[in-house]
C-alpha cells in the first residue's frame, strides 16, 4: 500500500543513514585491511538507496483508491498492548517474583482478561501450565530458572525453625 | 465442573511434589562442600577449553565429594564470565579455568590478574609450528630466512585477534626479524583449516589443534616451542635445538574470586582436592593422549609465574598495538 | 575394510539394547529440544555431554548423533504449526509449512517433512559410506575466497525466495546484514553499535530475533485481529496424499542432493542449504507462484535439505576430525574426552565407532520416523486447541526459550524488542524472513571477505580468478539478473 511504503521508506532510510554514519566513524579500513566500518557502510548505503528507490515508486506507481491504511482501521490496540506489557512486566519481575510464581501470574492475566474465560479456568490452568512447564525445564530439561526472592526468604525462614 | 475439580486436584498434586522435592536443601549440613560447584569456562562447548574442563570436572568431584558443574560463559567473549566470577562470594562453590586472563587484562575492559585467586595450574600446552604439507619450507631455518628476506609476507593464521597463538607467533617474529601478516580465525579449529587448505603459510598452536592434519597427512610440523621436547612427540625438535631460543605455550590454571585462601574452613580442603586432581594419573594420561602435558603449580609458584608472564605478555600486546583503547 | 562388512559389524554394535536406547533417547531428546523453541541441537548436545561422559565411545556419539538430527527432525514442526523455526535451520520451512497448517493441511506438512526428511537422511548415509573420504579431502580446497561468493549466492538467493515486493526483500536483508554487524568486531576486537551495553557485545543473539520476529510478531497480529479461532474447522487428512507424494518426490531428491554436498564443507550450515533448495524448487517449478501460498514442495525440499547437510556434516568429522559446526565441534569433544581421536585413522584404528555411528544413523532415521508420524496425529489435534488458550502457552514458552539462552533477562528484551519490530513489518508489508536469514549470513560473510582480502593483499579480483569461486559469483549475479532478462526475453518474443 502507498502510504504504507512512503513512511517506512522514511524510516529505513534513517536507518540505513545511521549505520552508514556509524561505519564511517568505525573506520572504512582499506581494502587490504578492511576495517569495522565496511559492512556497515556498504549495507547501510544499500539500505538508504532501496529506500528512496521505494519511495520514488511508491510515489508514481500505485492508486490511492486501496483502502484505508491499517492506522485508521478498528483493530484491538489495547489488547496488543497490554499483552506487550505484560511481557515487559514478565520480564522485569523474573529474577525478584521467581519462575512458577510469575508464570502463574502471566498466564492468568493472559486468560482471564485478554482471552475473557472465566476466573475457575485461569486460575486452575495458569497452575497447571506454571507447574509443567517447571516440570519441564528446570526438572527434565535441568535449566536453572530463578527461584525468587519470596522463595529465598520463606526457605531461609523454614530454615531457622 | 468435573474438569475444574480434576485439574486442581492435579495442582495441588504438583504443589506436594514440587514442596517435597525442595524441602531436603534446606536440611543440609552446613560442612563445605555441601552443594555443587559451579565450574566455568569462558569459551564455548567443544573447544581445547571445554575439553579440558570436562575431563577435570569428574575428578574434581571426585575429590570434593560433590558434583561438578561445567558452565560455558561466553558472554562479551569472556568479560562476562569474569564478571561473574570476580564478584562472586569466595565461599568455594564458584571455580574458574583459564589460559587467557594475563592477556584480556590488556585487551578487554575491566579484567585485572588479581581480582582473583589463582588456585593451581592445570596444563601446559607448548606451541608447534605447523606448515602445510606442500610448503616450500621443509626446516624452520628455511622459513624464517625468507621471512627476513620478505617481511610481512609469510602469512600466520591464529585463533583470533589478541589470542595467545597472535601473540606468541607475533613474540617469535618480533624477535628472529621475520614479521608475519596475521591473518585472523574465529578458533582454533578453523586457524587449522586455512592452513589445510592451504590459504595461510603457517600457524602456531597447541599439538591437539594439529593432530588430526598431521596424521591426515595435511600439516608438517616444523619444530616444538618448547624447552625440551615432548614425551608424545620426541621425533618433534625443539625451537632451541634449531637455533632459535624461543618457548611459548599455551597453559589454563583453576582460579576463582578473591580472598579465597582467608576463607580457613574451605581454602584447604578446595586447593588439596584441586591438588589431587590435577595429579591424578588417569587424568594425566588422557590430558596426554590430546596433546596436553600437566603441569601442576600451586598457588605461590603459579602466582610468581604469573607476574612473570604478566610482564611478558603486556610488553607484547602494547608492541603490538592490541591494547584496548 | 570395503563398506559392506564395515556396515555389518556396524550393525552389530549399533543393534545392542544399550545402544538401541541410547540411540532412541538421543532421537527424544533431539526432538523434544528441536521442538521447543529457543532450544536448539547446540543446546541438547552441550546439556548430555556431561551424561555421555559415562558411555563408551560409540554409545556417547550414537547418542549425539540422534540428538543432532532428531533436533532436524523436530525444528520443522513448531515451524509448520505456529510460523516459530524449533531451530535456525527451519527458518524456510515456515514460508510454506505454516501456510499449509493455516490451511488445514498441517498433517500432509508434517508428514511429508518426516519422510523427506528420512529419505533424505536415508541417501545420505549411503553416500557418508562410500564416497565420505575423497569428498573431505575435496572440501579443503574451499578457502575463506570460496566461501564469500557461496555466501553471496545465498544472499542473492534468499531476497527470490519472498512473495512480496522484492526491493522490500533487499531491504529487509541489508538490514539483517545491519544487525548482525551489532556487538563486537571479531577482527580488531571493536564494539560496534552497543551502545555501552554489555549485553549487545556479543551480538543481539539468533533466537531472540527469530522468535521474536516470528513468534511473538505473529502471536500478536491475531490478538489485535482477534483471531482466537485460528485453526478450527477444516483439519483434512493427516498424511500427504498421492499428489503430494508425486509433487515432493523430485524436490525430495535435489533437496538432499544439495543439502548432502553442502554439508561436507567446514562451516556448512544447513540453512544455507534449506535456503538453497527452497530456490531451486522455486525456480524450477512450473507454478512458482504457489510458494509462499502452501506449496509442499517448499516444505519437500528444504527439510530433506537440511537433514542431509545435518548427516553429511559427520563427515569431515568423521574422516578428517574437522567439526563443521558447534555441534559437530561438541561431538568432536565427546570423541577427544573418550580419547579417540577421528581422522583419517579413525576407520583403521575404530571400525568399531565409525561403522557402529553410521549403523545407527540408520536406525536413528527409522526411530525418528517412528517416533514423529503418530506424532503428527497429537500435533494436529494440539493445534484444534481454541487459539485463547494456545497463545498463552506460546508466550511462555517463547519467554523461557529466549531466557535459557544464555540465563540473561535482556534475551527476553531483545526478544521482545523484535516481536515488536516484526509486528510493525507486518503490519507494512515486509517479510521477515529476509532479515533473519541475512542476519545469520551476515557475520559469515564479513568473517570470510574480511579474511579473503587480508590474504589476496586486497586484491578484490581473487573472487573471479578462483573457478570455484567465480561459478558461485556468477550464480548469484544470474539469480539477479533473471527476472531482468526474463522480462526482456518475453519482450523479445512478443515481437
Amino acid at each position: 500500500m502507498r502510504s504504507y511504503n512512503l513512511i517506512s521508506s522514511l524510516f529505513w532510510f534513517l536507518v540505513g543513514l545511521g549505520f552508514t554514519l556509524g561505519g564511517l566513524h568505525y573506520g572504512f579500513g582499506s581494502w587490504k585491511e578492511p576495517g569495522p566500518g565496511l559492512l556497515p557502510v556498504v549495507f547501510g548505503t544499500l539500505l538508504g538507496l532501496l529506500s528512496v528507490m521505494l519511495f520514488i515508486l511508491s510515489l508514481k506507481g500505485i492508486k490511492r483508491s486501496e483502502g484505508k491504511p491499517f492506522w485508521e482501521m478498528k483493530g484491538s490496540w489495547r489488547t496488543v498492548l497490554s499483552v506487550l506489557a505484560s511481557l515487559f512486566l514478565y520480564m522485569a519481575f523474573f529474577k525478584q517474583l521467581g519462575f512458577i510464581l510469575l508464570t502463574f501470574l502471566f498466564i492468568f492475566f493472559l486468560l482471564r482478561f485478554i482471552g475473557k474465560k472465566g476466573w475457575v479456568i485461569s486460575i486452575s490452568l495458569a497452575l497447571v501450565i506454571s507447574f509443567f512447564s517447571y516440570g519441564l525445564f528446570s526438572l527434565l530439561l535441568g535449566t536453572p530458572l530463578p527461584k525468587g526472592q519470596l522463595y529465598g526468604s520463606a526457605f531461609r525462614a523454614s530454615a531457622r525453625v | 465442573m468435573k474438569r475444574i475439580v480434576i485439574c486442581l486436584m492435579f495442582s495441588l498434586g504438583l504443589i506436594g511434589l514440587w514442596i517435597g522435592l525442595n524441602i531436603p536443601q534446606t536440611m543440609a549440613a552446613e560442612e563445605y562442600p555441601n552443594k555443587p560447584l559451579t565450574y566455568t569456562i569462558f569459551w564455548p562447548p567443544g573447544g581445547r577449553s571445554d575439553i579440558v574442563a570436562r575431563m577435570i570436572s569428574p575428578y574434581l568431584e571426585k575429590y570434593l565429594g560433590t558434583p561438578v558443574v561445567v558452565n560455558n560463559n561466553v558472554g562479551g567473549a569472556g568479560v562476562i564470565g569474569h564478571k561473574v566470577v570476580r564478584e562472586a562470594k569466595p565461599d568455594g562453590y564458584t571455580l574458574a579455568q583459564s589460559g587467557t586472563t594475563v592477556m584480556f587484562q590488556y585487551t578487554k575492559p575491566g579484567i585485572s590478574l588479581w581480582d582473583y585467586t589463582w588456585i593451581a595450574n592445570i596444563y601446559s600446552a607448548p606451541f608447534m609450528i605447523a606448515v602445510p604439507s606442500n610448503s616450500p619450507f621443509k626446516s624452520l631455518k628455511e622459513l624464517v630466512d625468507f621471512g627476513k628476506a620478505n617481511p610481512k609476507k609469510l602469512k600466520h593464521g591464529n585463533s583470533g585477534t589478541g589470542s595467545t597463538t597472535h601473540l606468541g607467533s607475533a613474540a617469535f617474529g618480533m624477535k628472529f626479524g621475520c614479521e608475519f601478516t596475521q591473518i585472523a580465525y574465529k578458533g582454533e579449529g578453523p586457524a587449522v583449516i586455512g592452513i589445510a587448505s592451504g590459504e595461510i603459510d603457517l600457524s602456531f598452536g597447541p599439538m591437539a589443534a594439529f593432530k588430526q592434519m598431521v596424521e591426515a597427512g595435511k600439516l608438517r610440523i616444523l619444530a616444538n616451542c618448547a624447552p625440551k621436547r615432548s614425551k608424545q612427540h620426541s621425533q618433534i625438535a625443539t625451537t632451541r635445538e634449531l637455533g632459535f631460543d624461543f618457548a611459548w605455550d599455551a597453559w589454563e590454571a583453576i582460579f576463582g574470586p578473591k580472598g579465597l585462601p582467608e576463607n580457613k574452613t574451605v581454602y584447604p580442603k578446595l586447593s588439596e582436592a584441586v591438588k589431587k586432581a590435577i595429579l591424578d594419573p588417569e587424568l594425566d594420561q588422557k590430558l596426554l593422549a590430546i596433546g596436553l602435558d600437566v603441569q601442576y603449580k600451586p598457588t605461590d609458584e603459579l602466582e610468581k609465574w604469573l607476574k612473570e608472564d604478566d610482564k611478558e605478555i603486556k610488553k607484547i600486546t602494547f608492541d603490538l598495538g592490541l591494547q584496548n583503547k | 575394510m570395503d563398506p559392506l562388512s564395515g556396515l555389518l559389524q556396524g550393525f552389530s554394535t549399533a543393534l545392542t539394547l544399550n545402544n538401541l536406547f541410547n540411540c532412541f533417547l538421543g532421537c527424544f531428546l533431539g526432538t523434544l529440544t528441536g521442538v521447543l523453541p529457543g532450544f536448539g541441537p547446540g543446546a541438547a548436545v552441550a546439556l548430555l555431554l556431561p551424561m555421555t561422559l559415562y558411555l563408551s565411545p560409540a554409545s556417547a556419539i550414537i547418542m549425539l548423533a540422534g540428538i543432532y538430527y532428531g533436533a532436524m527432525y523436530g525444528g520443522s514442526t513448531t515451524s509448520i504449526l505456529v510460523n516459530i523455526p524449533g531451530e535456525a535451520a527451519s527458518v524456510v520451512t515456515c514460508f510454506d509449512g505454516y501456510k499449509m497448517a493455516l490451511q488445514g493441511r498441517a498433517g500432509p506438512a508434517l508428514g511429508i517433512a518426516a519422510f523427506g526428511s528420512f529419505i533424505a537422511g536415508t541417501i545420505s548415509i549411503i553416500g557418508l559410506m562410500f564416497v565420505a573420504p575423497p569428498l573431505a579431502r575435496f572440501a579443503l580446497e574451499f578457502t575463506s575466497t570460496e566461501y564469500v561468493s557461496i555466501i553471496f549466492f545465498g544472499l542473492t538467493l534468499l531476497c527470490f525466495l519472498g512473495s512480496g515486493s522484492k526491493i522490500k526483500a533487499f531491504m529487509m536483508a541489508a538490514v539483517g546484514i545491519l544487525v548482525g554487524v551489532v556487538g563486537t568486531d571479531p577482527v580488531v576486537s571493536k564494539d560496534r553499535f552497543t551502545f555501552g551495553f554489555d549485553f549487545l557485545m556479543d551480538g543481539v543473539g539468533l533466537i531472540p530475533v527469530v522468535m521474536g520476529l516470528f513468534g511473538i510478531s505473529e502471536v500478536l497480529l491475531n490478538l489485535e485481529k482477534q483471531e482466537f479461532s485460528l485453526f478450527v474447522g477444516k483439519i483434512k487428512n493427516l498424511f500427504p496424499n498421492l499428489e503430494d507424494w508425486k509433487a515432493s518426490k523430485w524436490p525430495i531428491i535435489r533437496g538432499t542432493v544439495i543439502g548432502f554436498f553442502y554439508g561436507i564443507l567446514p562451516g556448512g550450515n544447513a540453512i544455507i542449504s534449506s535456503i538453497i533448495s527452497y530456490g531451486v524448487e522455486k525456480r524450477v517449478s512450473k507454478h512458482p507462484e504457489r510458494f509462499g501460498q502452501g506449496a509442499i514442495e517448499g516444505v519437500a525440499g528444504p527439510e530433506s535439505a537440511n537433514n542431509a547437510t545435518a548427516t553429511s556434516a559427520f563427515i569431515p568429522l568423521l574422516t578428517l576430525g574437522i567439526p563443521t559446526n558447534a555441534v559437530m565441534a561438541i561431538v568432536l569433544a565427546a570423541l577427544m574426552i573418550h580419547e579417540v581421536v577421528p581422522g583419517p585413522l579413525l576407520i583403521t584404528k575404530n571400525p568399531d565407532i565409525f561403522w557402529g555411528v553410521i549403523a545407527s544413523m540408520y536406525v536413528g532415521n527409522v526411530i525418528l520416523l517412528a517416533l514423529n508420524l503418530p506424532l503428527i496425529g497429537i500435533w494436529v489435534r494440539l493445534l484444534k486447541i481454541p487459539y485463547v488458550y494456545l497463545f498463552s502457552s506460546i508466550l511462555l514458552f517463547c519467554l523461557i526459550g529466549a531466557y535459557t539462552i544464555g540465563n540473561l533477562v535482556s534475551d527476553i528484551g531483545v526478544m521482545i524488542f523484535f516481536g515488536i519490530l516484526g509486528f510493525l513489518m507486518k503490519k507494512f508489508d515486509y517479510e521477515p524472513a529476509p532479515l533473519v536469514l541475512a542476519y545469520i549470513l551476515g557475520p559469515l560473510f564479513e568473517d570470510n571477505l574480511r579474511r579473503s582480502l587480508n590474504i589476496s593483499g586486497g586484491n578484490f579480483t581473487v573472487f573471479f580468478t578462483r573457478p570455484i569461486s567465480l561459478v558461485f559469483i556468477l550464480l548469484g549475479f544470474l539469480v539477479l539478473l533473471l527476472p531482468f532478462i526474463s522480462r526482456i526475453s518475453k519482450n523479445l518474443l512478443k515481437r
